[in-house]
């Protein structure tokens, strides 16, 4: 990779105070040298929709229309003014589910790692407890789970533990290292004045291509940047009865700091789609920080993904993910 | 003469009634007897506890071969058991599981059974019987593996290793799915191991009985049609969400379980230990790839073409994801399907999120209460089934699986309520033994 390839998105990046607000003071850290946080408060929905026109126009090719309306219910669904009709959930995995997800990883200089997952989703949004007559009681539900000191922990909502078990503990020093070099090589190319005054788009232009990569500009001066996939993990991502060879678009700001829109292709069938949001006015909250400089984290992200169900209907999993919280602050 | 011979009767009979004593007998459930060698150990017997504590010189094991009717299986213990014992005495039945169908043949044959308890017994036959021989149960721990081993490759095949390559986060994570790959094994091998103690047997024979307790069974509805003229106290089982996992789990230390030695011990926590720690690696990597997304967002900063790429692994994210719903609910739900405890009921939901406040109203799958076995819609039975001098206790049996209905301490606090006070009648209470 040539220094040309890089994008300077430090460069772009805005200026804000460096207050460390971190996610509270739920948790305590080591005292140690600490290299990368990441701070995480996110409210997640997971529901499963039709694919009504309204909101999924540009999932229904012509072949998942032919398959729609082979489905009395789903039509039914389809041609409805809103989505509010009663519905049956056949399938278990439908079943709507709400977290809210409170996390905390820190990398140390030394290289070692910790992390603390808890789950704080409040009772009455806890859809899954209501599909049973007994529910687990939550002493019995994981609601906090901890590596630490070369233990995997999880606890129940008294703290108390549910399971424990030893882990070998990652080094994480060499991936330091190289997050290291790549934020040099940025500081580096964004100090050239020659390259300050160009654009995102043009230094992409005059970068060298990778196979099956195209970048273009649209009118609106947001980036586009398609890429073919072709990974050994290809056949698991396909959405089964979909055929094409699988492509992925990211669109960005025209200043590339932001992504905005991220979709994946089956042929020509879109089988997934992401969308971001950003509030713009709480960086601190949500932004990836370094060297005293913030970049603003996406404030909401909502993802559809395309899925034929077991009886052939195509229907869309839905995941809309809230951050309160969505920090990644580097010390170096 | 004839006055005096009168007398005598009188007298007999009177020394009879007070002497009349209350005996129990205690019938097994399905395949109950392969556990035991001779057929006189009491430690495998399912009731073999209850009759140490209760009724040690009054009790009765009764054992019984499988491979047979149920009316002529109650025919066998009436005749080798009860008749023998029951002269001048009450007879208390009490079965588990199948033994309670048979407990209920047995009551047109004597007019000395005066009460029956039973546990877990699917008095409208059971719905498990009829799916285990389809071999629909299995599709749950294979749905569970293509889950696990989808969720698994699509992380650890080149999502972690392209994107940082040589770094040891991603081999940390690589690692860490490793991990997660072989406590998968091991939770479905317990499965496996579980499920072969229970069903093996039935997927290896085909007996009569079975088919008799199968749901709509003409068994059943014969049996149901009939008038219940005694006291009878029907218990079921009514343990917590992860209810089959439990039940495998007693299942698999059935020694343990059944000895007198651990009474009110419970050995149904190994399977949900396995699914915790299960759980919590998920967790942890669910974690690794939010890690391992945002850290891909400071570099694709500087190397614009991870742009597209990290968005990848939120992708496979979502399976991480599904796969820790699945563990968590799913595989249990599934199994409700299998022991009648499924229902579909309409439920609706408000959330609000990014703003928004949405509202969803659907038929969902309800989970009733079950005991991993049956649940208490196939064993509750109305109080109109009661007939002349008959009434009907359904009690609730908290927090018990199938298995444990031998060895519960929950069940031990509901028969000696029965054998030692008046809660369910005078017909219970047992006289205070020598």
């Amino acid at each position: 990779m040539t220094r040309k390839n890089l994008f300077l998105g430090l460069a772009a990046i805005l200026l804000v105070s460096c207050n460390n607000e971190n996610a509270g003071n739920l948790f305590e850290t080591a005292d140690e040298e600490i290299a990368v946080e990441l701070f995480s408060h996110v409210k997640r929905v997971e529901s499963i929709e039709f694919l009504n026109t309204s909101d999924y126009e540009e999932f229904l090719s012509p072949e998942m229309r032919s398959q729609i309306s082979k489905d009395k219910q789903a039509m039914m669904k389809v041609s409805a003014s809103n989505n509010n009709e009663l519905d049956t959930i056949y399938s278990l995995s439908e079943i709507p589910v709400i977290k809210e997800i409170v996390s905390k990883n820190i990398i140390y200089a030394s290289g070692k790692m910790t992390t603390i997952t808890q789950d704080i989703t409040p009772d009455e949004e806890n859809i899954i407890n209501t599909m049973t007559a007994t529910p687990l009681l939550p002493e019995q539900t994981i609601k906090k789970t901890e590596t630490k000191d070369g233990m995997l922990i999880s606890y129940g909502a008294d703290g108390n533990i549910l399971s424990s078990e030893p882990y070998e503990e990652p080094n994480m020093k060499p991936f330091l290292d190289s997050l290291r070099y790549y934020i040099d090589l940025a500081e580096l190319e964004s100090s050239k004045q020659s390259v300050k005054a160009q654009s995102a788009f043009t230094k992409i232009r005059n970068s060298v291509m990778p196979a099956g990569v195209n970048v273009w500009q649209m009118d609106d001066g947001n980036i586009v940047i398609e890429e073919i996939i072709n990974s050994q993990s290809e056949n698991e991502m396909r959405v089964k009865g979909v055929s094409g060879q699988m492509r992925s678009r990211t669109i960005t700001n025209p200043e590339m700091d932001k992504t905005l829109r991220f979709e994946l292709y089956q042929g020509n069938q879109m089988v997934s789609r992401r969308t971001y949001q950003y509030n713009g006015s709480d960086k601190l909250k949500n932004s990836v920080r370094i060297k005293g400089s913030a970049l603003e984290n996406p404030s909401g992200i909502i993802s559809e993904v395309l899925f034929i169900n077991d009886r052939g209907i195509p229907k869309i999993r839905k995941t809309q993910e809230e951050y309160k919280q969505n920090q990644l602050i580097v010390h170096f | 003469m004839k006055r005096v011979l009168i007398i005598l009767s009188i007298i007999s009979t009177l020394t009879f009634s007070v002497d009349a004593g209350k005996i129990v007998f205690y019938i097994h459930g399905t395949f109950a007897e392969t556990a035991s060698k001779d057929h006189s150990d009491d430690d495998t017997h399912k009731l073999g506890i209850y009759k140490r504590v209760f009724t040690p010189t009054n009790g009765t094991l009764c054992w019984y071969d499988s491979r047979n009717k149920l009316h002529d299986i109650g025919t066998h213990c009436y005749n080798k058991y009860v008749k023998t014992q029951e002269t001048n005495n009450d007879v208390i039945l009490v079965g588990h599981s199948m033994g309670g169908s048979v407990v209920r043949t047995m009551l047109d044959k004597s007019s000395n059974i005066k009460g029956i308890i039973t546990a877990g017994t699917a008095n409208y036959g059971s719905v498990f019987f009829n799916k285990l021989s389809s071999g629909d149960v299995w599709f749950f721990l294979q749905d569970m593996y293509n889950k696990g081993s989808n969720a698994i490759t699509v992380s650890k095949v080149n999502i972690a290793n392209a994107l940082l390559p040589g770094s040891s986060f991603a081999a940390s994570l690589t690692e860490r799915v490793c991990k997660y790959n072989s406590d998968k094994d091991k939770t479905l091998n317990f499965l496996k191991t579980g499920f072969n103690h229970v069903a093996v047997p039935v997927f290896n024979y085909i007996y009569p009985c079975l088919n008799e307790m199968a749901q709509n069974s003409n068994f059943n509805n014969e049996l149901n049609a009939k008038k219940i003229s005694v006291p009878y106290i029907n218990i079921y089982g009514a343990e917590d969400a992860w209810e089959f996992v439990r039940l495998l789990s007693t299942q698999a230390q059935l020694k343990d379980v059944n000895s007198i030695k651990n009474i009110d011990k419970t050995y149904d926590e190994d399977g949900v230990k396995l699914l915790n720690g299960g759980l919590s690696v998920v967790n942890f990597i669910q974690d690794a790839h939010d890690v391992l997304y945002d850290v891909m967002s400071v570099v694709s900063i500087v190397v614009w073409k991870y742009k597209s790429t990290k968005e990848l692994v939120r992708q496979a994210r979502y399976n991480w994801d599904g796969l820790y719903k699945y563990i968590q609910t799913d595989m249990h739900n599934e199994i409700s399907k299998y022991n009648g405890s499924y229902q579909y009921e309409s439920r609706t939901y408000r959330y609000t999120i990014l703003g928004r406040t949405y509202t969803m109203t659907s038929y969902v799958p309800v989970v009733r209460e079950n005991d991993g076995m049956n649940c208490d819609k196939t064993v509750m039975l109305p109080e109109s089934m009661a007939g002349t001098g008959g009434v009907i206790y359904n009690v609730r049996a908290t927090g018990v699986n199938h298995m444990e209905m031998g060895n519960h301490k929950k069940m031990r606090e509901i028969f000696e309520q029965a054998f030692k006070t008046n809660t369910y009648g005078s017909v219970f209470k047992l006289q205070q033994t020598q």
